[in-house]
C-alpha cells in the first residue's frame, strides 16, 4: 500500500493549481449558462478513506458526473450537484419553466447535465494541460443519480486498491444572482499521480 | 433509543447492546451484518473489495479478511461462532459500464456469499444488486436491516426491511 503525505508547501501548491483549474471550469460554467458564477475557495486535503464520508456534503440526492483521465495522469474528477441544483440547471439548459411537480430527471435532463459537466471538467482539464505542459485527454462523462457516498464510492474502490487515503481537492461554484444552484466539483488524483502533480509545481 | 454507531468505508465494528449500527450509501461496496441471536453481539462491515489476497492491508476493506475480522471480534466479546446469521445488503452497479471488469458490485457479492458459506454462517436475508445505492441500519433489538434507496423511476420503492 501506498503511504501518503503531504507538507503545508506541497499542500499550498496543490491549492493553488485547483484554483487555476476551478477558475477555468467556473468561466466554461458560466459561458455555458450565461449567468455569473461564485467560486469557493478550493481545498487540498489527504483523507483516509473511511473517513471519506465525512467530507462530501451530506445531500440526500446528488447528480454524480466523472471523467477519468487514463494515461499521463490518472485521475478522476467529479461533479455532484445536488438535486434541486440539477433540476435548476437542466431548466436553464433547455429553457424552460421549472414544473416543481417532476420528481425525477428525465433522460434529456440527463444527457444535458452531462454535457454540462463534461465541458466544465474538460475546461479544470485544459488548465491543467497547460500548467504541467502535458496532454490530457479525459475519457467519456459518466453520469449517475444517487446518495452521494454511493456515487464516489465507485472511485474510492478504485483507489482503495492501491491506497488507504486518497488526495481529495473540493471546490464549490454556486450561482451568484439567485443562489438558484450550486456544484460541489471535486478532483481525485490516482496514487501514482500525486507525485507527478508535485513534481511538476516543483513541490516535489 | 441510542444514537447510531456510523461505519466508514472498508471498517467495521462490533456491539453488545441494542446500539444501532449503520452505514452510508453503499454503491458496490457491501455492507455485512453478522448477529449471534442467543448473545446479543452484532457487528458490521463495509467491504469495498473481494480480495486482500496475500497483501499487507487494512483489513476491513477486503471481503475475505473483514469477515473472519469480524467473527473474531464478536467471539471475543461473547458471540456464539455456531450460532451467528446474516444479512448482507449493497453490491449495486450505479454508474453503466458494459465492461464486466468493471462490475465490481457483482464480484463482491459472490466473493460475500462464498465466505458465508466457508464460514457455515446462514445467510437469512439479502438485497443485493440493482442500479442503486444503500444506506442501511442494523437494529440489534429486533435483528431488522432497514434500507434506504433513492428514487430513480417513479415506481421506485425507496425503504425496506429485510
Amino acid at each position: 500500500m501506498l503511504e501518503m503525505k503531504i507538507n503545508k508547501e506541497q499542500k499550498d501548491a496543490l491549492q493553488e493549481m485547483a484554483n487555476i483549474g476551478a477558475g477555468n471550469a467556473s468561466t466554461a460554467l458560466s459561458q455555458m449558462i450565461q449567468r455569473k458564477i461564485q467560486m469557493g475557495i478550493p481545498k487540498a486535503e489527504l483523507i483516509n478513506l473511511e473517513d471519506v464520508t465525512n467530507h462530501i456534503e451530506k445531500e440526500q440526492e446528488v447528480v454524480g458526473i466523472f471523467l477519468r483521465i487514463s494515461k499521463e495522469l490518472p485521475s478522476y474528477v467529479m461533479l455532484l450537484i445536488p438535486k434541486d441544483s440539477a433540476f435548476s440547471i437542466a431548466d436553464e439548459l433547455l429553457q424552460r419553466q421549472h414544473d416543481s411537480s417532476v420528481e425525477i430527471l428525465s433522460e434529456i435532463d440527463k444527457s444535458s447535465l452531462s454535457e454540462l459537466g463534461n465541458v466544465i471538467m474538460c475546461a479544470f482539464f485544459d488548465s491543467l494541460s497547460e500548467l504541467f505542459q502535458m496532454s490530457l485527454i479525459p475519457g467519456p462523462p459518466k453520469i449517475a443519480y444517487d446518495m452521494p457516498d454511493a456515487i464516489i464510492d465507485y472511485v474510492l474502490i478504485q483507489i482503495g486498491q492501491v491506497a488507504n487515503q486518497i488526495l481529495f481537492f473540493n471546490v464549490d461554484l454556486k450561482e451568484e444572482d439567485k443562489k438558484n444552484f450550486k456544484i460541489d466539483m471535486l478532483l481525485i488524483p490516482e496514487p501514482q499521480s500525486i507525485d507527478i502533480i508535485l513534481d511538476k509545481l516543483g513541490v516535489k | 433509543m441510542k444514537d447510531a454507531v456510523v461505519i466508514g468505508i472498508g471498517d467495521y465494528t462490533v456491539v453488545t447492546d441494542n446500539t444501532p449500527i449503520t452505514t452510508i450509501g453503499l454503491g458496490s461496496c457491501i455492507g455485512i451484518v453478522l448477529y449471534d441471536p442467543t448473545t446479543n453481539v452484532s457487528g458490521m462491515s463495509h467491504i469495498m473489495l473481494p480480495e486482500i489476497g496475500v497483501k499487507k492491508d487494512k483489513i476491513g476493506k477486503y471481503a475475505d479478511s473483514a469477515i473472519p475480522a469480524l467473527l473474531e471480534e464478536m467471539k471475543k466479546v461473547g458471540a456464539k461462532i455456531e450460532k451467528i446469521q446474516a444479512k448482507i445488503a449493497g453490491g449495486a452497479s450505479i454508474f453503466d459500464f458494459t465492461d464486466d471488469i468493471l462490475k465490481i458490485g457483482d464480484r463482491n457479492a459472490k466473493a460475500v456469499r462464498d465466505i458465508l458459506k466457508e464460514f457455515n454462517i446462514r445467510l437469512v436475508n439479502k438485497d443485493i444488486g440493482g442500479k442503486r445505492g444503500r444506506t442501511i441500519t442494523f437494529y440489534p433489538e429486533n435483528k431488522e436491516l432497514f434500507i434506504k434507496m433513492v428514487k430513480k423511476e417513479p415506481n421506485d420503492i425507496c425503504e425496506k426491511t429485510i
